[in-house]
């Protein structure tokens, strides 16, 4: 593309610097790790490198900040969350897109305006709503919040997508007796997988990553998700730094280990989300 | 309105409107869960916060409130803390958004060229992106205080300097949540870059060559103009991205020093959830409503003129 005519100096020079660019992505995070491991005076000597190393930290964070509890309620509410969001906007994207009514265009547009609400300028009114229908505290009130706010990106990249599945495929099926909701199982689905893909990253890392809400619409420590808890454990300033660090790299490390496996998907899901709009 | 699938023997028309085969309320049916949803917890809270705003109301009890009209909007404009996390919000929303569209933008024509190690910035340029803004938020919180990296790098050059503070300090606080939410993000505009650097028009960049452009003359000619939607785009989800950033002030500094890092998210959630304010909190987020409406439709104006020839 637009590499044809560069020369070796500047490809070496680009090179080098994209490597460096890497290492100070990274330094960051290789930073914590080194803090992680530290033990005694070493957590806050002036040295870059660390001259202890204490893996024991790792399980003391973990017991000390009840990281058990908060994984599996972020596991909970983030699996409900993307399994409720993604089911309802492939129907709502089949809907849209392939089984036009009066008024589709307009509600279409409605859901689209959603993508510019953020969740601050809603939080007093959803915060009171959630408490009159007595779903405070509750992880599925978090959950219908998360889905609300899940729907408008992906329900525009399903429907995007079966606007342009060919007409035929469907007819075929139709003329066959299938009723609408199978032909949308058996036909529709298994050729939509790459944008269900993408839908469903965007999802779980809007729902796994959130701070905001569920540190509004939870109260008790029992029910906090991940990121609340180890803001709210972690925020007082008693706490020895080598654990804050191993629990922020626990708290990582899913993700990286999903990024490590699937970082195409997540890659492309990301970008085609953002410029989905 | 019987469903009965079409008989062989019919002859469909050529354009025969499907809508004589579904009928309209089946896809009302099929969108019927998500607008359910979609109209509880979105559409009605947008409509919601406008009437709190007029409300002199603790949020305790439904109807326990008084009408005051435009009065918070009032206190508002005379509130210094308002003005503060005012100020501030654009301040970091602006700095932000040209930073890491220009460095983004920067780092998407450098992968393009696809020289080794391409891929491995690319990766590692991404994966702050993945993490929640807590994790970044403590991982920067360390990185900054007295005995964190930075005071270790400038103690390499400088072993007698006092250590500083970076999130204690009024004038160095706001730049301390910046350079982490930039570390975080400039993978995120690297990446929507490289994905329009992908659908460029590639006759007109081989034109450009063959005319013997030099490489700058076909970025600034070709490269640019048919990018325009995208730094729309990507400039859009920036601004909306700093108009509603809370998690890495919150944790970081709750706002603090002196209100220093103060911004229009975490002053609404302190006067709604610490003092119970929800009327004057209201003000507060239709500000938030309002810039992030305002900041939509200038991208659809601008989008609309850019890509008039495309």
């Amino acid at each position: 593309m637009i590499d044809r005519y560069t020369h070796p100096v500047w490809r070496v020079t680009a090179s080098a610097f994209l490597i460096v660019s890497a290492c100070i992505a990274l330094a960051p995070i290789i930073w914590v790790v080194g803090l992680s491991l530290r033990s005694g005076p070493d957590v806050y000597s002036r040295s870059v490198v660390p001259k202890s190393l204490r893996p024991e930290n790792f399980l003391d964070a973990w017991n000390q900040f009840g990281l058990g509890p908060l994984f599996l309620n972020s596991l909970v509410v983030t699996t409900v969350s993307v399994a409720v969001a993604v089911t309802a906007s492939v129907l709502a994207a089949y809907g849209f897109a392939r089984l036009k009514f009066r008024g589709s265009e307009v509600l279409f547009l409605v859901i689209l305006l959603g993508l510019m609400i953020p969740p601050a300028a809603v939080i007093i009114p959803l915060f009171v709503e959630i408490r009159a229908l007595g779903l405070y505290d509750t992880h599925i009130g978090l959950s219908l919040v998360y889905v609300a706010f899940g729907l408008p990106i992906s329900i525009l990249v399903l429907r995007s997508f079966f606007a342009g599945i060919q007409r035929e495929l469907l007819e075929a099926a139709r003329i066959d007796g299938a009723t609408e909701i199978r032909i949308l199982w058996r036909v529709v689905v298994p050729i939509a997988k790459a944008p269900i893909a993408t839908v469903s990253i965007l999802m779980f890392l809007f729902c796994w990553n959130d701070f905001f809400l569920a540190l509004v619409l939870l109260r008790d420590q029992g029910t906090y998700t991940l990121p609340v808890g180890i803001a709210q454990f972690i925020g007082q300033y008693s706490t020895p730094y080598e654990l804050v660090a191993a629990a922020v790299i626990i708290a990582a490390v899913p993700v990286f280990i999903l990024y490590l496996v699937l970082h195409r998907q997540f890659q492309q899901g990301v970008a085609e989300g953002a410029v989905k709009q | 309105m019987a469903f009965a699938p079409p008989r062989p023997s019919r002859i469909p028309k050529i354009a025969s409107p499907r809508r004589s085969v579904t009928p309209g309320w089946l896809g009302l049916a099929f969108v019927l869960p998500s607008v359910v949803v979609f109209g509880l917890f979105l559409v009605l809270p947008v409509i919601a916060v406008a009437g709190i705003s007029l409300l002199d109301w603790a949020g305790f009890r439904i109807g326990d409130w008084t009408f005051v009209g435009l009065d918070q909007f009032r206190q508002m404009v005379g509130d210094p803390v308002f003005w503060r996390s005012f100020t501030n919000t654009l301040l970091f929303t602006v700095v932000t958004a040209v930073v890491l569209n220009i460095v983004g933008f920067a780092y998407a024509l450098l992968i393009a060229s696809h020289v080794r190690g391409s891929t491995l910035a690319k990766s590692a340029l991404f994966l702050p992106v993945l993490l929640s803004p807590v994790i970044v938020a403590l991982m920067w919180t360390r990185q900054l205080d007295a005995f964190g990296a930075a005071n270790q790098l400038i103690a390499l050059f400088a072993p007698k300097a006092k250590p500083t503070l970076f999130l204690g300090d009024p004038d160095l606080a706001l730049a301390g949540v910046i350079v982490a939410t930039l570390w975080q993000f400039t993978g995120y505009n690297m990446l929507l870059y490289y994905a329009g650097l992908q659908n460029l028009p590639r006759d007109q960049l081989e034109a450009a060559s063959i005319d013997g452009a030099g490489k700058g003359a076909s970025i600034r000619h070709v490269v640019v103009p048919s990018l325009y939607p995208v730094i729309g785009t990507v400039l859009l989800l920036n601004v909306i991205g700093g108009l509603r950033v809370f998690d890495l002030v919150y944790v970081m500094t709750r706002g603090g020093p002196n209100r220093s890092t103060e911004v229009l998210a975490t002053y609404m959630y302190e006067q709604a959830f610490k003092f119970s304010d929800m009327g004057y909190a209201s003000a507060i987020a239709m500000v938030i409503v309002v810039l992030s409406i305002s900041a939509a439709v200038l991208r659809i104006r601008w989008g609309s003129r850019m890509t008039e020839d495309g």
